[in-house]
């Protein structure tokens, strides 16, 4: 891996932070505590390429936000992954409900430049620089990542049959000048979508999109930071910090006269955004001397004279992109990691089989792979799993498809299709399963035959849904 | 049929407006015939249709056709340059009334071969019509059921050709072009707020929205427009073509799409005086190029360019001590006396323009005679008129053969020479019309060359200035559709009062009128509001407040199927304080009438109160009317008490 690293310049004014804290609220109840940053997607964690992300970009060091529980769990599993990045956890107290708006807030006193957060669940392989390059280029008080890959693909999933769709966003971005200029989400709205008139006046070439996904990456100027902690109110920073600085992009700030007027009242003035979104340079005055515009028609000033400005990023098409929050998400990026490694991480997989590990069978494929001190038994059938470690897997098994975290045991003969298993969970004898979620430590008895059910703890065992 | 007339590129223009927007020019002339910038209109279409690659066109006249035909003939005889590339047609029927009768008369005579190209005798445009139309029939491949492209031509928002015509609002898918919706708002609306419906948005993952075209009033159509027109006899103007396909895409199997030009193409459309103003001095600036002031005409270069955008024909006389400022066209064998000044003006051929005049922003045609020490500010002059001596004209439109007395100061009046005697006929006088002037008078301030304009089209926005509103009167002489539905519901109200129909029936008559005009729902709460105050009995008897309360007590049905939410009551409320403003019988008595109202329940005591906070801030002049300060401070007290 080494031999690939391209040198790479030292990010300096940029700082980042992963958000590694989430609950993975979306994901189905299994039964059992599973942290959503240690999910393995093909033979790494989930939270392994968020940093490696920042690393190929040349990050040096990361803030990692994660819960109090899960802190032991993620320094041991990411202690055997190749990373050079230098990570330092920060920890937020896993019995309190702290949004991200909450977590940024309490990193706020350790930010000293503008900030690059990144959500620990996402798997991508577009270069981040485009998205920085992008706030560089604009001055932008916050910059934001769509993906637009078209509707998600459809694949059958492990567990219930389930009809449930994800909320949508409606985001608007004007096309010329990349300016994202409306956020909310499809589920605040009946039956109209109401846009303020001066939008569309204003912007020239505005798309109203519903299909993006946001890779909730955000990078944002030091001041939001601030802004962040002395206004208190956000506890989101996708459901609320992010549409209320979208939507202040109309609003002009109060002159100082009015402003004057109040203070002289003797009233309290509480500092709205604008008194934050100051420039402390030559910028206007550089504006104004050239001969630069972002816009076409109008007679404006560059950036329509704005002070405050979002913009958006969308990549390619093709370029790969998701977030592990969802089990479908979860299970179609298992799905193609290995058909897009080299894009997301940047360099080939050498070793599939980890050298501790034993693999006795030679029906194993070439993606499929296997996790530390986990012993494969002659005679099984391996194909596209990704094994976790410590796991044991007898004779005369059949694996297709499957994810076995760690600490998994197969006994002999079980044939098991397009299957999650959970950590530590055992499967007896003779089990022929398709479609299946088996949750943590849970024990599926011998010659159990089902296809699309649950088998986890909480449950009596099994829950049969029409 | 011979193997190329196959190939041959179709259009169809439709020579009438269907308005009275540049009334009373348009009464005796052919609107193909108004010249911009020296050129009549139909020349500068049947040159752009040449240029654009059309091999035949068809003239659809309504109105005036014998002369439109004689023009054609003339055209043949001159040997204009359209005439080596096209033919040209000239269909003529009297009763069409509408562009829905026009397309249904084609689709009858069926001389329509495959896609065509429709456009309007206002259309000025340099485009390539051939290759739009190859687009369109890329589009039909594709789509089944495209039945039109519409054609816009993308603007800044603070041009004048848009904020002087109906904006439009267009949303569209973005992969497909395929229009989703399409809204013209009035000019100058004060509407905040767009709503899209979230169904569009969620099926279609990236929709556009344009808010800044304007209409170039040119479609590409496919041979199933017409038939439409036919099986939908309802639909009149190419706008309700548009919103019905929109509604009914199912049931009619059809879709429409959209295309923007490019940004070197030049496209408007002509539709009001202040868009003549604008795309005047575009054409005489060569933004339309090719098209230019010598279209039209054989011989070229008959113009000698004098800079400053100004230009005079080899035969016009220019006296030594006249000055031309900027932006002024003088026709051929004109002359210019001693000391005129003449500033962003058209004069055509033959005129004779005295000593010491002054004339800026105005448009004079042929053979007008203008005498000495006259000033002419913002005005339109037609053939043959004669302006006397000291004469002072601002705002003023002159129809064909008038006489101006010397002496004579106008401002802001519609002059016709009637055809039964000579003596001249005033319209519009400015006694009666002194709110809508005096707002004119206004734009003289800046040097805006669109300052004429402005004065005319104001009539158009009166929803969103109270200002301007004296042209909602019933005898109005431009009657929009607000003017139209406004008129429509006083009728049924006034019908309804008489004959004690039942409300019901006039809710029902209320709305499909609303939807006839495409009336947005506060306009109508607005509108029904001011239609019950301005019921013709209320000017007719003596006790006005029983009146009122009579009225109120009876409508009361009507009232509450359309005030109910706190939005309608701020509408009834605004209607209330607007009618109080402009009807005479009703001054001083508002604070009865809003008393009224709040005894019958219409509206509550805190939308009162949030009306007047509004009135207060907006420093109302029904304010002045002591009457409302009592009802306020009643209003207050009794709260204070009930508290």
């Amino acid at each position: 891996m080494e031999s690939a690293k391209v040198k790479m310049h030292k990010i300096l004014e940029f700082q980042a932070v992963i958000l590694a804290a989430g609950r993975g609220s979306r994901l189905p109840d299994v039964g059992g505590y599973v942290s959503k940053c240690l999910l393995p997607i093909g033979p790494y964690p989930v939270l392994w390429y968020s940093l490696n992300m920042l690393e190929r970009i040349g990050f040096q060091e990361t803030m990692v936000v994660v819960l109090d529980e899960d802190k032991s769990n993620i320094l041991n599993a990411l202690e055997g992954y190749p990373l050079k990045i230098k990570y330092e956890l920060i920890v937020i107290p896993s019995d309190e409900d702290w949004g991200t708006a909450n977590s940024l807030k309490h990193i706020s006193s350790r930010v000293t430049t503008d900030l690059l957060v990144v959500s620990g669940d996402l798997i991508t392989s577009i270069n981040l620089n485009e998205v920085l390059n992008l706030h560089r280029k604009y001055d932008a008080a916050l910059t934001t990542l769509f993906f637009n890959n078209g509707p998600e693909e459809w694949i059958e999933l492990p567990g219930f049959k389930t009809k449930a769709k994800p909320d949508r966003d409606l985001v608007c971005i004007d096309k010329e000048t990349q300016r994202l200029v409306f956020l909310a989400s499809a589920s605040d709205f009946e039956d109209n979508v109401t846009l303020p008139r001066i939008l569309i006046k204003k912007f020239d070439s505005i798309s109203i999109f519903s299909r993006l996904m946001d890779a909730h990456v955000y990078v944002m100027k030091n001041w939001v930071v601030d802004y962040i902690v002395e206004s208190d109110k956000f506890t989101s920073v996708k459901g609320e910090l992010i549409p209320y600085i979208v939507k202040k992009q109309l609003s002009k700030p109060k002159n100082a006269l009015e402003k004057k007027g109040t203070s002289e009242k003797n009233i309290e003035v509480t500092k709205d955004i604008f008194d934050y979104a100051i420039e402390n340079g030559y910028e206007s005055r550089i504006r104004q001397m050239s001969a630069y515009n972002d816009h076409g028609f109008g007679g404006k000033g560059v950036y329509y004279n704005d002070t405050l400005r979002c913009y958006a990023h969308i990549p390619n098409k093709n370029i790969f992109g998701i977030r592990v929050n969802t089990l479908s998400s979860f299970y179609l990026c298992n799905n193609k990691i290995l058909s897009k490694w080299e894009e997301i991480t940047g360099s080939p997989l050498t070793e599939r089989f980890h050298p501790n590990s034993v693999v006795k069978t030679k029906q194993i494929d070439d993606s499929s792979t296997v996790g530390d001190k986990t012993v494969i038994s002659e005679k099984t059938s391996i194909k596209g799993c990704f094994i976790g470690a410590n796991c044991t897997v007898e004779n005369k098994v059949r694996l297709t498809n499957c994810v076995l975290m760690n600490n998994v045991t197969i006994k002999e003969s079980c044939v098991l299709q397009d299957c999650v298993v959970y950590t530590g969970a055992t499967i007896d004898t003779g089990c022929s399963m398709q479609f299946c979620l088996i949750g943590p430590h849970h024990v599926v008895p011998s010659l159990t035959t089902t296809n699309h059910q649950l088998h986890a703890e909480t449950t009596d065992n099994m829950i049969t849904l029409g | 049929m011979d193997i190329n007339k196959e190939n041959v590129v179709q259009a169809v223009v439709i020579m009438d407006t269907f308005n009275n927007n540049f009334h009373p020019i348009s009464n005796n002339k052919p609107m193909g015939l108004l010249a911009v910038a020296g050129v009549h209109l139909i020349d500068f279409v049947l040159e752009s249709l040449a240029l654009g690659g059309v091999g035949e066109t068809i003239l659809f006249c309504c109105e005036s056709g014998v002369k439109i035909k004689e023009h054609i003939k003339n055209c043949l005889e001159r040997k204009s340059l359209w005439t080596l590339t096209m033919d040209v047609q000239v269909m003529m029927s009297d009763t069409c009334q509408t562009m829905g009768d026009v397309m249904r008369e084609l689709d009858a005579a069926a001389i329509i071969r495959g896609n065509f190209i429709l456009a309007n005798v206002n259309s000025i445009t340099n485009i390539n019509f051939a290759a739009l139309l190859d687009q369109h029939k890329q589009t039909c491949k594709k789509y089944k059921g495209a039945a039109m492209t519409l054609v816009y031509k993308k603007l800044s928002w603070e041009h004048p050709l848009i904020s002087s015509d109906k904006p439009i609002f267009l949303a569209a898918d973005a992969n497909t072009k395929k229009v989703l919706i399409h809204q013209k708002y009035r000019p100058k609306s004060a509407e905040k707020t767009i709503s899209i419906p979230l169904e569009i948005t969620l099926h279609h993952s990236e929709v556009k929205l344009h808010h800044n075209l304007i209409d170039a009033n040119i479609a590409l159509c496919s041979p199933t427009v017409p038939p439409l027109f036919s099986d939908n006899f309802d639909f009149q103007t190419r706008d309700d073509f548009i919103h019905g396909i929109l509604i009914n895409e199912e049931i009619l199997a059809s879709s429409l799409y959209y295309t923007l030009l490019k940004p070197n193409q030049y496209a408007a459309t002509i539709t009001n005086w202040k868009t003549y103003q604008t795309i005047c001095r575009d054409i005489m600036h060569m933004w339309v190029h090719p098209l230019s002031t010598e279209t039209g005409s054989f011989e070229q270069s008959n113009y000698i360019l004098l800079g400053n955008h100004n230009s005079r024909h080899k035969s016009a006389i220019l006296n030594r001590s006249s000055k031309m400022l900027e932006d002024v066209l003088i026709g051929a064998g004109t002359c210019i006396n001693d000391n005129t000044t003449l500033t962003k003006s058209v004069i055509g051929k033959k005129c004779v323009i005295g000593n010491h005049v002054t004339i800026e922003n105005s448009h004079i045609m042929n053979n007008v005679v203008i005498k000495d020490y006259c000033k002419i500010v913002n005005s339109f002059i037609d053939d043959n008129s004669v302006i006397g001596d000291n004469s002072t004209l601002e705002g003023v439109i002159l129809g064909a053969n008038v006489s101006v007395e010397a002496n004579s100061q106008l401002n802001g009046n519609v002059i016709e020479n009637s055809d039964h005697d000579t003596d001249k006929k005033l319209l519009k006088s400015t006694s009666e019309n002194s709110t809508e002037w005096e707002n004119e008078s206004s734009g003289y301030g800046d040097d805006e060359f669109i300052g004429f304009e402005k004065n005319w089209s104001d009539s158009e926005s009166y929803y969103s200035s109270a200002s301007s509103a004296e042209s909602s009167l019933p005898n109005s002489p431009v009657p929009d559709d607000t003017n139209i539905f406004l008129q429509e519901v006083v009728d049924s109200l006034a019908r309804g009062y008489d004959e004690k129909l039942k409300c019901d029936y006039l809710i029902l008559e209320i709305n499909s009128s609303r939807y006839a005009y495409n009336m947005q729902l506060h306009e109508v709460n607005f509108f029904v509001v001011k239609a019950l105050l301005s019921i013709p009995v209320l000017s007719e008897t003596n006790n006005v407040l029983g009146t009122v309360k009579d009225i109120l007590k009876y409508f009361r049905p009507v009232l509450a199927n359309y005030i109910k939410t706190k939005t309608s009551i701020m509408d009834c409320l605004k209607a209330v304080e607007d009618s109080c403003i402009k009807f005479a019988y009703l001054e001083d008595k508002c604070g009865q009438i809003v008393h009224l109202l709040y005894e019958a329940d219409v509206v509550d005591e805190d939308s009162l109160l949030e009306w007047y906070d509004d009135l207060m801030e907006s420093e109302s002049v029904i304010l002045k009317q002591p009457n409302l300060i009592k009802f306020f401070e009643w209003l207050q007290q009794a709260s204070e008490e009930s508290d």
